[in-house]
């Protein structure tokens, strides 16, 4: 994974910082469900892999395919675009009854 | 399953050049939009690369702050990076957000009349529907009674304005196209022919956003999908002066499916939807005449 370095020859001529985030620790707290892939149902077509907008899906030795937790925000986009409707999101952490979406 | 060369394992390269770990809200299209573009980009560029000449790609709750300072510059730290680079920098790329046409028209113009080889990506969450919207809904509780309603043609005018912004027109481009995430193979072809074209290149992309459009995450995609059946958002390019329609719709879903699913849209009267039909009737038509004259 490269660390993108903040260049400082640029800070004289910008009048506020480009905000780059550079001490990432991981997406645990934003998530509600994380997606769970039924491994008899999945014909390994990869439209998951492209529809993730965070880039955390990735494909695993038996050529099926896997979220990393680290940056999973649970938006359910991989369920909604599934062909074969294998993924199913399950709850990770309870949603409190003022908290709609 | 491997063997149906139908799959995207097979279609596109395994590189991820993309840079996980963002601070864009859960199902952005903005971002969805920068990674695919990235995956057409190919190679990865040099360390001495500076950042302004990379996709960058800011979310909606950074959009407050202005970079206007950083563009003013930019073309002068463009031709540095260039010059640093050498022979291994083929093209640069560009990326911009919408609501710089908004503002900063003057800064606009002057960036794009200069004779420079970039690839300007511009991704579009429609900022300036943002206007129409603040004026035409009814005012605070009891504040006032009086509600401004906006009158059709200012309607029309301002959906008909959305494709292509009028300081692109005056610069010169060998290239112009529009695309939307939703349909990843198109957009991959056309990045690939921006950075093959001679000269400056300009891409307008969609990005549907869950925050400002006001609906559920899981639906980005799908977002972006009606905003081409329904003639909203036509998909075309421009090259040598031709207009050529890449992403055909023969029967045109009605724009409602389109509005009723974003909560923007709701505090409207039923007039509006008519007028916005009409629009979007009257735009498409006039793109099919272009295209076959």
């Amino acid at each position: 994974m490269k660390k993108i370095k903040h260049d400082k020859s640029f800070e004289p001529r910008l009048n506020q910082q480009i905000p780059i985030v550079e001490d990432f620790l991981s997406n645990e707290d934003w998530r509600f469900e994380a997606p769970m892939w039924d491994t008899e149902k999945c014909i390994k077509c990869g439209v998951c892999y492209l529809s993730c907008p965070d880039g955390a899906i990735y494909q695993n030795e038996e050529g099926y395919y896997e979220a990393d937790l680290k940056y999973c925000k649970g938006c359910a986009l991989c369920s909604a675009q599934c062909w074969t409707g294998c993924i199913t999101m399950q709850e990770v952490f309870k949603r409190l009854p003022w908290q709609t979406r | 399953m491997n063997q149906f060369p139908v799959y995207v394992p097979k279609l596109l390269p395994a590189e991820e050049n993309y840079i996980s770990g963002r601070r864009s809200c859960q199902g952005c299209g903005k971002a969805l939009a920068a990674r695919i573009v990235a995956k057409a980009a190919g190679a990865v560029l040099p360390d001495q690369m500076p950042p302004q000449a990379s996709i960058t790609a800011q979310s909606y709750a950074c959009d407050e702050l202005t970079f206007d300072p950083m563009l003013e510059n930019m073309q002068a730290e463009l031709v540095r990076a260039s010059a640093m680079a050498g022979a291994s920098c083929r093209k640069a790329i560009v990326g911009i957000d919408r609501r710089l046409f908004l503002s900063g028209q003057l800064v606009a113009a002057r960036m794009f009349t200069r004779d420079e080889n970039t690839l300007y990506l511009c991704f579009d969450n429609e900022p300036h529907i943002d206007r129409l919207i603040s004026a035409a809904n009814p005012p605070e509780f009891k504040l006032a009674e009086i509600a401004h309603p906006v009158p059709p043609a200012e309607i029309k005018r301002i959906i008909k304005e959305k494709n292509i912004p009028a300081a692109v027109a005056e610069g010169s481009f060998s290239y112009i196209a529009t695309a939307c995430p939703s349909y990843p193979f198109d957009l991959i072809e056309k990045v690939k022919k921006g950075l093959a074209s001679d000269g400056n290149a300009f891409i307008l992309v969609l990005a549907p956003c869950p925050t400002g459009w006001v609906f559920n995450p899981k639906l980005s995609i799908k977002a972006g999908l009606l905003a081409v059946r329904t003639g909203y958002f036509p998909l075309f390019e421009i090259e040598n002066n031709k207009i050529k329609i890449t992403q055909k719709v023969l029967n045109r879903k009605p724009v409602q499916d389109f509005l009723k699913m974003q909560k923007r849209f709701f505090p409207f009267p039923p007039e509006f939807i008519p007028v916005v039909q009409e629009a979007v009737n009257e735009g498409y038509d006039e793109l099919l005449q272009k295209a076959q004259a």
